[in-house]
């Protein structure tokens, strides 16, 4: 049972972690560097809570290999979030209560900031079908649906993410 | 989880050797979608597991013949719109993370009521190119799901093969929810028609058994006939009758065979109004 | 056969009470303050804010009781096997014991707060005040005035005080008269009514939720907002509970339960109904501030107004939950039956 050595780039930073054979990059994230803004749902691929970009795609962190992911670009909410203050689509889920427990936030902003990176003026339908696999129990949706639309309309007015 | 060993090979050739070297006791897994699930929850407790993600099968090439490497994501055969049907079936499937890693060859091993580019493909009598160390042999994949989806020992999945559909193909996903839904059932049908006839009829259905199926009663029954509400009426009922489907928590069987009948009436009658 | 012809609608109402808290053997809530070195307020809580948002309610609570900046309070839910003792967060219950605890609490910790700044002030803690902006002032005299902070200094450093208050909120056990069956189980009620209108597809069975409107009556709101995503929050779940959720669907048979979260079947955001609600005040006599409860009743009427909504459109009499499509034909077809 070989360990191996990992190197992957972590919101900007080369990274390199030691993994046991198919360990999951969601458990290399929360466990060994401590990245808990990855929330660990279902493991099931069903909630959408473990959603990472990698390579600028969301994809479910619970369902990767550690390995598969080598020498290629990971996106955590730790990355999105400025060392001064809150992105623009953080910014909005706050201003407009789209966070209740707060469970789902991480996996819903990430795919937002995904959308909104090809699509800067998404319909309603388009957001509802891009969030489809981010399952919040708790809000409702309205709220986060408002959230991204004043995302996509902050970020137009200039305010870049990165 | 405890694997003792997981291989990433670099290529196609390095897989199958890996493969014949291993034996069957290597479990092979491309976008992983089924396979780690199962192994996260612990049904699924290999020793020895085999990625597809480097073996440069993720390409979709036309040649006459559409070929679909067998681990295209799904997020990619959803964005070529070489074939309609076939990107809006990988559309309707889960979510979009989810498609971004679920291959379309993953697709064909989904359990049932899962697998709705698996229905497309049937019904667009899709080939599958299967190769081991020694060669390759072509598989209809209609053969493949008769089989029980069992490969030969050694055996990878490398390609999917679509002719180019010949007459109008319409694909319905019927679930609960509008987006990433488990299917009631999903029917894909490829209806060619001279004039009034119908001269070639494929029908597929799914969430109707353990894998996708023909509906070869209905088929029959349409070839030669002109499409009409009473032709129509009597196909869908046909279908209906042939099918035993399972329950699930999805649905019952005695809902799913109705909804054989409603859906497969409003597939056809969007076929009848559409302009050949 | 045209598609359209399938459809029919139907609305439905529903109207229902519901109880603040509920008859336990006695039900309290615990809660303690402290101010720290530098004039901040901790309120210590085992209360457990699953996201409807209690730490919001409770630190508008104690900061307007204590007459301080909402943002000096900081509420500390960290350990319930440490903290002051809570029932739990159930039965809508927390705002309206947490909130009264604290209250208490916040009461006795101003009191004392207050002692210290009249020894700096050399005035009668009588004649003292919070101005809400971090001040303690001499009542008509704005100038004579001491900030929170430095009477917090003070305290520690000077006079070896404490700025801290001790809350309970206990609602007794209700006994039941054995001959009528009266009794008090909870403490408030609040009210809400919902119409409901759906669309349902006669051939198979599938019910679209088309709008739902709603009045609530919750007493004083404490945090609009906060109202706002429970009222939206729970008709999602309502709709769930009405059409889609079961572990059992086809009882008493278990072997279909769902076994993930891709089986078991919520409504998703593309479910989402038109959503139009109002929230009338009438605040409660024993809620702290007027509150009532604004938690588990907002899953609950939409559920009956849905059913409602569906029977009025088909004729029909559904009494079981969810109404899944193939509970519809069966009723359509029990319905043709009796024809
Ligand atoms: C939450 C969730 C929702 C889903 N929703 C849908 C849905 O709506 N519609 C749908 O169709 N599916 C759905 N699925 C099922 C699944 O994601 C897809 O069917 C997917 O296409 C499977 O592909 P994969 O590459 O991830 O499979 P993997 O897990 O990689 O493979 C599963 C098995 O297939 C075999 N296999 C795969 N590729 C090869 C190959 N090239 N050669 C030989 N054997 C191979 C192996 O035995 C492997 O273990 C869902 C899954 C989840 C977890
Ligand atoms: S934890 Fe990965 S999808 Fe739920
Ligand atoms: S805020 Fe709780 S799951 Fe979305």
């Amino acid at each position: 049972m070989a360990s191996k050595v990992v190197s992957f780039t972590l919101n900007g930073r080369e990274t390199e972690v030691m993994v046991k054979p198919l360990t999951t990059l969601q458990v290399v994230l929360r466990e060994q560097l401590g990245h808990t803004a990855t929330k660990t749902g279902c493991r099931q691929g069903g909630c959408g809570s473990c959603t990472v970009l990698l390579n600028g795609e969301p994809v479910l962190s619970c369902l990767l290999p550690a390995e598969d992911v080598a020498g290629q670009q990971v996106t955590t909410l730790e990355g999105l979030t400025p060392i001064d203050g809150l992105h623009p689509v953080q910014r909005a889920f706050f201003d407009h209560y789209a966070v209740q427990c707060g469970y789902c936030s991480p996996g819903m902003i990430l795919t937002t900031k995904a959308l909104l990176d090809r699509n800067p003026t998404p319909s309603r339908e388009e957001i509802v079908e891009a969030i489809s696999g981010n399952i919040c129990r708790c809000t409702g949706y309205t709220a986060i649906i408002e959230a991204v639309e004043a995302a996509a309309q902050a970020l137009k007015g200039g305010q870049n993410g990165r | 989880m405890i694997v003792k060993d997981y291989f990433l090979p670099e290529s196609l050739d390095e897989a199958v050797t890996l493969l014949a070297e291993r034996g069957p006791d290597l479990l092979v897994m491309a976008g992983g979608t089924i396979a780690m699930m199962r192994m996260n929850e612990g049904h699924l407790l290999p020793d020895q597991v085999m990625g597809l993600r480097r073996v440069g099968l993720d390409a979709i090439t036309i040649n006459g013949k559409l070929s679909i490497g067998a681990t295209t994501t799904l997020s990619t055969l959803a964005n070529n719109e070489s074939v309609p049907m076939l990107s809006q079936a990988a559309r309707s499937a889960a979510s979009w993370s989810l498609r971004n890693m679920a291959t379309v060859g993953g697709n064909l091993f989904a359990r049932n009521p899962y697998g709705d580019v698996a229905t497309a493909l049937l019904a667009l009598n899709a080939d599958l190119r299967v190769i081991n160390r020694n060669g390759e042999r072509v598989l209809p994949l209609a053969d493949f799901f008769a089989a029980n989806r069992q490969l030969e020992p050694g055996e990878l999945l490398a390609d999917i093969l679509v002719p180019p559909p010949t007459g109008q193909t319409v694909y319905h996903k019927f679930g609960r929810r509008a987006y990433n839904t488990p299917a009631v059932v999903t029917i894909a049908a490829h209806i060619t028609r001279d004039g009034d006839s119908v001269t070639a009829a494929s029908i597929a259905l799914n969430g109707v058994a353990a894998t996708p199926v023909r509906a070869i009663p209905a088929e029959k029954m349409l070839v030669g006939q002109p499409l009409n509400g009473e032709t129509i009426t009597a196909a869908a009922q046909a279908a209906a009758e042939t099918v035993d489907p399972p329950s699930d928590a999805v649905a019952s069987g005695w809902y799913r065979q109705r909804m054989v009948r409603v859906i497969l009436e409003r597939v056809l009658t969007q076929i009848m109004e559409q302009e050949q | 056969m045209g598609v359209n012809m399938t459809k029919v609608r139907g609305q439905g109402m529903a109207a229902i009470n519901y109880p603040t808290g509920m008859n336990l053997g006695g039900d309290p809530s615990q809660a303690l303050i402290h101010a720290s070195t530098t004039g901040n307020f901790i309120i210590s809580l085992s209360s457990t804010d699953l996201g409807q948002g209690l730490k919001t309610v409770i630190a508008q609570i104690g900061a307007e009781t204590l007459g301080v900046p909402f943002d000096t309070v900081i509420i500390d839910t960290a350990d319930t096997d440490t903290g002051p003792h809570c029932m739990g967060t159930f039965a809508s219950r927390a705002t309206h014991r947490v909130g009264n605890a604290v209250m208490m609490a916040a009461n006795e910790a101003k009191k004392a707060l207050l002692d210290v700044a009249a020894d700096e002030l050399e005035a009668s803690p009588d004649d003292l005040e919070l101005d809400g902006n971090g001040s303690i002032v001499v009542k008509g005299v704005p100038d004579r005035s001491i900030s929170v902070i430095d009477t917090a200094l003070a305290a520690h450093f000077k006079h070896g005080k404490t700025i801290a208050g001790r809350g309970i909120y206990m609602k007794p056990k209700s006994k039941v008269d054995p001959l009528t069956g009266e009794m008090d189980p909870d403490s408030t009620e609040a009210h809400a009514c919902t119409v409901a209108e759906v669309e349902v597809d006669t051939e198979t069975g599938e019910v679209k939720v088309l709008s739902l409107k709603s009045a609530y009556e919750v007493g004083q709101q404490v945090n609009p907002a906060l109202v706002e995503g429970q009222i939206v929050g729970g008709a999602l779940m309502g709709i769930g509970h009405a059409l889609y959720e079961t572990t059992n669907p086809y009882y008493p048979a278990i072997d279909h339960g769902p076994l993930n979260f891709s089986d078991y079947l919520m409504p998703g955001p593309a479910e989402l109904p038109e959503m139009e609600s109002v929230v009338l005040e009438f605040p409660s006599s024993n809620g702290p501030y007027g509150v009532k409860g604004v938690g588990e009743m907002t899953a609950n009427c939409p559920i009956p107004a849905i059913v409602n909504a569906i029977n009025n459109a088909l004729g029909v009499r559904i009494t079981t939950l969810p109404v899944t499509p193939e509970v519809v034909l069966r009723a359509l077809e029990e319905k043709a039956a009796q024809a």
